[in-house]
C-alpha cells in the first residue's frame, strides 16, 4: 500500500487515541508536572510497554524483522540537552508537538499557538545551525539499544521495564488520590 | 439542548491502543510515529520557497529535508495531517469541539497564548537537537529500547518537573 | 479491565525472560558480504536463486546458481541472494535488499559533500570494497530519492 496512505491512516488513529485520552487539553497535560493528573505518564508508558512487548514477541515469533524497522539513533549529548530544553518548553506550553496538533484540530487557540511556536523554534534553530553543528553531531552511538548498552539480554530488559512500569502505575494511582 | 461531552477514555486503555498503533506502524511502515520532523520538513520547505532552493540547500540542517523527494513529500507531514483529522473526528463524536483557549484559572488568555508560543519555541530547539520529540523519540525509541530515546525521555521529564514551579501561575 | 491488562503485561514480561533469541534467519548487508568475499571467508557459499537469464546477465563474484544438484556441507555459511527460503542450516543469511542494494551500496556508493562524520565512515568502508570489485564510489550534490524505508528515515529523523 502507498506509504503516504499508510502514514495518514496511522496518523488518524494516533490523533483519535490522543484526543480520547484527553491529551488534547493543555491543563490536563500540565497536571502531570504538579502531580495532580498523571494521565500523560499512564498513557505514554502503557503505550511504550505495549509496543515494546509487541515488537519483542512479533520478532521472537519471526513475524516482524526488527532489522527492517528504523530505531532512533543515539546522540548522548544533544539528546540530553535537547531533552532538558524540551521538558522546559513542554511544561510552559502544556502541549507537545503531537498533542498541540490535536488541540488545534479541536478548536483550541492555545494549541495552534504552540504549533506556531514550535515551527518558529525549529526554523530559527535551523537558520542559525552552523555554530550548533559540532555539538549536534557529537557523542554519536549509532543505533545503540539498552540491551547492547547494559550487556543484558533483550528479554531481561523487557521484563524489567514491564515490572518498573507496573510499579510506577501503582505509585501514580496513589499520588493522584492524594492530590 | 446539546448533549454534554463524553468522558475521557481510561488512560491505560488509551495507552494500550496507542501502543498498538505504534506497533502497526512498525509492521506496515517499518518505522514509528513522529511529530517534530513534520515541523522541520515544512520549515525547510518554507525557507526554500522564501529564499531560494539552492540557498536553503546550503544550510546543513535543512539540506537533508530538501534531498530526495523534497520537503513536502515527507511521511511525517502526511502522518500529522492524519493526526489533525483523527483528533478532530474524535472530538466531533465526543462533543468536545470547542473554540477556546485552555489555560489555568489564574492567567489571562493573552498570557496563555504567550506561554504557548514561547514554550513551543523552546520545544522546537530541543527537538532539533534531540532529533525528535515525545512521539518520535520517547514513544517510538522507548518501545524499541533506543538508549538515546530513554536519555531524552528522562531528561525531558526532569526538565519539566524542575521548571514547573517557575510557571505555576500558568496552571494552578 | 486494568487488572487484566496488567496481568497480561506481567505474563508477557516474565515469559520474555525465557524467550531466547529470535529465529536465526539473519540478513547480511551488501558491504559486509563484499568483505567476506574479498577476505575469502571459509566455507562461504553464495547462492543466487534467480533465473538463469538473470544470473548470466550479472551475478555476484563467487556466486553459484541454485540447481537441483546443489548440495551444502553442514558448516557452510550460506548466503541466499534475492529471495531465499528458511532452511534448517545454522548459518543462513539473506542479502539485505537483494541485487538492488548490492548495486546501490557496493557498486555505486554515494555521499554528499556535507554529510556528517557518521555517514563518512560508512562511505569510506563501502568505497574500499567498491573499488576492489570495480565499482564507482561518488560524491554527489543531492542524494538519490529513496522510498520510505529505514535509510531514508535515518536521514530525516522523527
Amino acid at each position: 500500500m502507498n506509504p503516504y496512505a499508510v502514514a495518514v491512516l496511522i496518523g488518524i488513529t494516533f490523533g483519535w487515541t490522543l484526543e480520547r485520552a484527553g491529551l488534547g487539553s493543555a491543563p490536563k497535560l500540565a497536571g502531570q508536572f504538579y502531580l495532580t493528573d498523571l494521565t500523560v505518564f499512564k498513557v505514554m508508558f502503557s503505550a511504550i510497554v505495549t509496543a515494546m512487548l509487541g515488537a519483542f514477541w512479533l520478532s521472537r515469533l519471526g513475524i516482524l524483522d526488527l532489522s527492517q524497522v528504523y530505531i532512533p539513533e543515539t546522540f548522548l549529548g544533544p539528546q540530553l540537552a535537547g531533552g532538558l530544553l524540551f521538558g522546559v518548553g513542554f511544561v510552559v506550553a502544556g502541549l507537545c508537538p503531537g498533542t498541540s496538533c490535536v488541540a488545534a484540530a479541536t478548536g483550541r487557540g492555545d494549541g495552534a499557538m504552540v504549533m506556531m511556536g514550535m515551527f518558529s523554534g525549529v526554523l530559527v534553530t535551523g537558520l542559525v545551525f552552523a555554530p550548533l553543528r559540532e555539538f549536534y553531531e557529537s557523542t554519536s552511538r549509532g543505533s545503540l539499544t539498552l540491551p547492547e548498552l547494559l550487556r543484558v539480554p533483550y528479554g531481561v530488559i523487557v521484563c524489567a521495564i514491564v515490572a518498573m512500569a507496573l510499579i510506577a502505575f501503582q505509585v501514580a494511582e496513589r499520588l493522584e488520590k492524594r492530590a | 439542548m446539546s448533549t454534554p461531552p463524553r468522558r475521557y477514555a481510561d488512560p491505560y486503555l488509551a495507552g494500550v491502543c496507542l501502543g498498538l498503533v505504534l506497533l502497526a506502524a512498525f509492521v506496515f511502515a517499518g518505522r514509528g510515529l513522529g511529530a517534530s520532523g513534520a515541523f522541520a520538513s515544512s520549515a525547510a520547505g518554507v525557507v526554500a520557497a522564501a529564499a531560494s532552493p539552492s540557498r536553503a540547500a546550503a544550510n546543513p540542517y535543512f539540506a537533508r529535508y530538501l534531498a530526495g523527494d523534497g520537503p513536502w513529500r515527507e511521511w511525517l507531514l502526511f502522518e500529522i495531517a492524519g493526526v489533525i483529522g483523527g483528533g478532530f473526528l474524535s472530538a466531533l463524536f465526543a462533543g468536545r469541539l470547542r473554540a477556546a483557549i485552555e489555560r489555568g484559572p489564574n492567567i489571562s488568555g493573552r498570557s496563555r497564548l504567550a506561554y504557548a508560543f514561547g514554550g513551543g519555541a523552546v520545544m522546537g530547539v530541543g527537538a532539533v537537537l534531540a532529533r525528535g520529540c515525545t512521539s518520535g523519540l520517547a514513544l517510538t525509541g522507548g518501545a524499541l529500547l533506543s538508549a538515546g530515546a530513554w536519555v531524552f525521555m528522562i531528561a525531558a521529564f526532569a526538565g519539566a518537573y524542575a521548571f514547573a514551579p517557575f510557571v505555576k501561575r500558568a496552571w494552578r | 479491565m486494568r487488572r487484566a491488562l496488567a496481568a497480561a503485561a506481567a505474563i508477557l514480561g516474565v515469559l520474555a525472560l525465557f524467550a531466547g533469541k529470535a529465529p536465526s534467519i539473519q540478513s547480511v548487508a551488501p558491504v559486509e558480504l563484499a568483505e567476506w568475499i574479498r577476505d575469502r571467508k571459509p566455507n562461504l557459499r553464495i547462492v543466487d536463486v534467480r533465473s538463469e537469464a538473470e544470473f548470466d546477465e550479472y551475478h555476484l563474484p563467487r556466486a553459484e546458481r541454485f540447481t537441483s544438484t546443489t548440495t551444502f556441507a553442514a558448516d557452510d555459511t550460506i548466503v541466499f541472494v534475492a529471495g531465499g527460503e528458511r532452511s534448517v542450516h545454522r548459518d543462513v543469511y539473506i542479502l539485505r535488499g537483494g541485487m538492488q542494494a548490492w548495486i546501490d551500496e557496493v557498486m555505486n556508493p554515494t555521499i554528499t559533500a556535507d554529510a556528517p562524520l557518521s555517514a563518512r565512515a560508512a562511505y569510506e568502508r563501502a568505497s574500499v570494497v567498491s573499488r576492489y570489485f570495480g565499482g564507482v564510489p561518488r560524491v554527489v550534490d543531492k542524494l538519490p530519492a529513496m522510498h520510505a524505508d529505514a535509510k531514508y528515515v535515518r536521514r530525516r529523523g522523527c
